[in-house]
């Protein structure tokens, strides 16, 4: 079983990323809706993977992700992070702050469990 | 325009390669550059497959010092690939796309000289190949494209205990799509049970030669055709009915993301149809229909859809046609049915009235397109019959609405919840969404019309007036014979659903749901009122 954390302040999109997670049955999940929720629980709990909206109150999806590694949380945790639009600029500065992979917006869910598997996998 | 650019970019490109051959691609950065540029370039101007094969190549060049014979292969099968486009765009001039034509994903990790010997046969075959290399880029590929068939390797096929085979056709939206697995080490009994247990169509085990596998996926293509043909094919008259509609529709607008050209459409209609079959009788009626159908199929391209809807409705579908072009097309169909017409000296007149539409990114449906087409029609035959009219924005459609009132103070689950109302069709009607953050704010001015079709999707908890005190107002204000309310509950309190359901509700949805659970309980329950 995998831990992964959602963390998306679009209530909509947070609840098709967890029913669809929910369906695969090998993973436990917990969801933030805001940058400083996610923050907290990521620091307080160790999960395997953060699936991360990039536009939220409080903390944009970057900032938790450079903090947590600040925090040393990123050493057993995967990030995605969800997109607009992936712009190639963005992708870069939001890698070198600890994004392991993005998804970019809108997505399916086949192609969601895809890189979820991919990156726990790995 | 992309193919403009094609062209001076794969001119460029072979110059350079023609550089590159005559230094026998001995230069690390050169080779590198101009891998880099194939890549980078050739993706964006619609030349996927080179961009990944340099791609490929880039990688294989990691680690070494020189590029050495590896790499010069790479190279060629590049120019091989660009050339090819080049031909099939001087093709395209003279010949329109074949209707057969069908594509399907292959993948793998089997090792690539087998993989492109199988491409290329089936190919000349006449079949269209897409790679993908991990699985990622086959579930965007597949979304992307709907390939008639999947091809994958065993070991991109099964993760642990489970495999994706479900997971492709779920991408794929098609519960028929057949899948082979390749494995390329052993396979024992047990394994290659579960994979047809999964939903595999066949797996391909080794020793295989590429000509077992070429065979294998050519003749399982041939044999789906006639049996997707009997399912969609109209009996009397040859040409295709509703179920193609429906199958080929997710197909039409992913050609058009892809290219970027819009597909268009015609509706048409037999003037005085009902007048022949009431004086010459339905065995003339038939006749007719079946001269009507075989005379566009003499004139039509290869690549336009001729569809039955029902009588003597039928349905055109252009693909990668603007406007213009299928209004041309259209009169040019109308006068030619006029000749075959009169040379039979037949004793009624006949002819046809036709409202064409055209795809643009806004439009949510396919049904939008015909409801469209059908008003333009309607102008058409007000204009006379035997007239081919367009529809513009000026055209209305004066298809009645069904209201859908959000009242839900979340914006966001209100946004959600209309953006599935517009993907319903049903047919004949519109659907039209207003939303509003409180009961006080739908209370405030009168929105309700007699005759018209309500559909109201209420939020239990709501600051200031709650979901069922708007309710009962509703159900003490208006007539509930044409409106429906669907009742949001946030909690599993039972006596919340009950309370609901005896203040009027139709129906109520426990939040979080799935979209398809509300899509399911809005078509059901909007029958009601229709």
């Amino acid at each position: 079983m995998y831990k992964i954390l959602v963390a998306d302040d679009a209530e909509v999109l947070r609840m098709l990323v967890v029913d669809t997670l929910e369906d695969e049955e090998e993973y436990i999940i917990d969801e933030a809706a805001d940058g400083k929720e996610a923050y907290e629980k990521a620091g307080a709990a160790s999960y395997d993977l953060l699936i991360i909206d990039n536009m939220m109150p409080e903390y944009n999806g970057v900032e938790v992700v450079s903090m947590l590694r600040k925090d040393g949380r990123l050493e057993n945790m995967k990030t995605l992070m969800i997109t607009a639009k992936s712009r190639d600029k963005d992708e870069e500065e939001a890698r070198k702050a600890g994004v392991t992979e993005f998804l970019s917006k809108p997505f399916s869910p086949a192609l969601l469990i895809t890189i979820v598997e991919e990156l726990l996998d790995a | 325009m992309v193919k403009q650019y094609q062209q001076t970019f794969i001119a460029n490109i072979k110059k350079q390669y023609t550089y590159l051959e005559q230094r026998q691609f001995a230069d690390f950065d050169e080779m590198y550059r101009w891998l880099h540029t194939i890549k980078g370039t050739g993706a964006t101007i619609g030349l996927e497959q080179a961009a990944e094969m340099a791609e490929e190549a880039m990688q294989s060049l990691v680690g070494t010092e020189k590029p050495g014979k590896e790499q010069r292969v790479y190279a060629e099968k590049i120019m091989n690939m660009l050339g090819k486009e080049n031909e099939a765009e001087k093709l395209s001039i003279t010949y329109d796309a074949s209707e057969e034509e069908s594509s399907f994903v292959l993948l793998g990790h089997v090792s690539l000289h087998v993989l492109y010997e199988v491409k290329e046969q089936l190919e000349t075959l006449g079949h269209h190949v897409l790679l993908a290399s991990d699985r990622r880029k086959l579930m965007e590929k597949i979304e992307e494209f709907h390939p008639e068939m999947v091809l994958i390797s065993e070991d991109l096929a099964v993760r642990g205990s489970r495999t994706i085979i479900k997971r492709v056709k779920d991408a794929a939206r098609d519960a028929l799509l057949p899948v082979a697995v390749f494995c390329s080490g052993g396979i024992d009994r047990e394994r290659a049970d579960k994979l047809y247990e999964d939903g595999a169509s066949f797996v391909i085990k080794p020793p295989y030669s590429t000509v077992e596998m070429v065979q294998v996926i050519h003749r399982h293509l041939e044999w789906q055709a006639p049996m997707k043909e009997a399912l969609t094919v109209d009996e009397l008259t040859g040409a295709y009915n509703r179920k193609m509609l429906e199958m080929e529709e997710s197909r039409l607008w992913a050609e058009f993301k892809r290219s970027g050209k819009p597909f268009s459409i015609a509706l048409t209609d037999l003037d005085h149809f009902k007048q022949i079959n009431d004086s010459y009788g339905h065995e003339e009626g038939d006749q007719v229909l079946k001269w009507f159908v075989s005379h566009m199929f003499s004139r039509k391209r290869p690549s336009d859809h001729l569809i039955r809807l029902g009588g003597d409705e039928f349905l055109f579908i252009f693909q990668q046609t603007f406007s213009e072009e299928t209004e041309k097309i259209m009169k040019r169909l109308q006068h030619s049915f006029a000749d075959f017409v009169s040379e039979r000296r037949l004793p009624y007149r006949l002819g046809f009235t036709a409202g064409t539409s055209t795809a643009t990114a806004n439009h949510a449906s396919l049904q939008v397109l015909i409801n469209e087409a059908d008003a333009a029609m309607l102008k058409a035959k007000d204009a006379g019959r035997n007239t081919v009219v367009s529809y513009s924005g000026e055209t209305t459609i004066d298809l009645p609405y069904i209201n859908v009132f959000i009242i839900d103070d979340d914006e966001a689950m209100a946004s959600f919840v209309a953006d599935q109302f517009h993907q319903l069709n049903i047919a004949r009607y519109r659907i039209r969404t207003t939303y509003f953050s409180s009961g006080e704010a739908f209370f405030e001015e009168e929105n309700y019309e007699r005759g018209q079709r309500y559909f109201v999707v209420l939020d239990v908890t709501m600051p200031g007036m709650d979901g069922f005190a708007v309710l009962e107002k509703l159900r003490g204000k208006y007539p509930s014979s044409n409106m429906i309310v669907l009742m949001l509950t946030g909690n599993r309190n039972e006596e919340d659903i009950v309370h609901a359901l005896e203040l009027g509700a139709d129906d109520y949805l426990m939040k979080p749901f799935r979209k398809e659970e509300l899509v399911a309980r809005a078509k059901r329950l909007i029958q009601r009122v229709l």
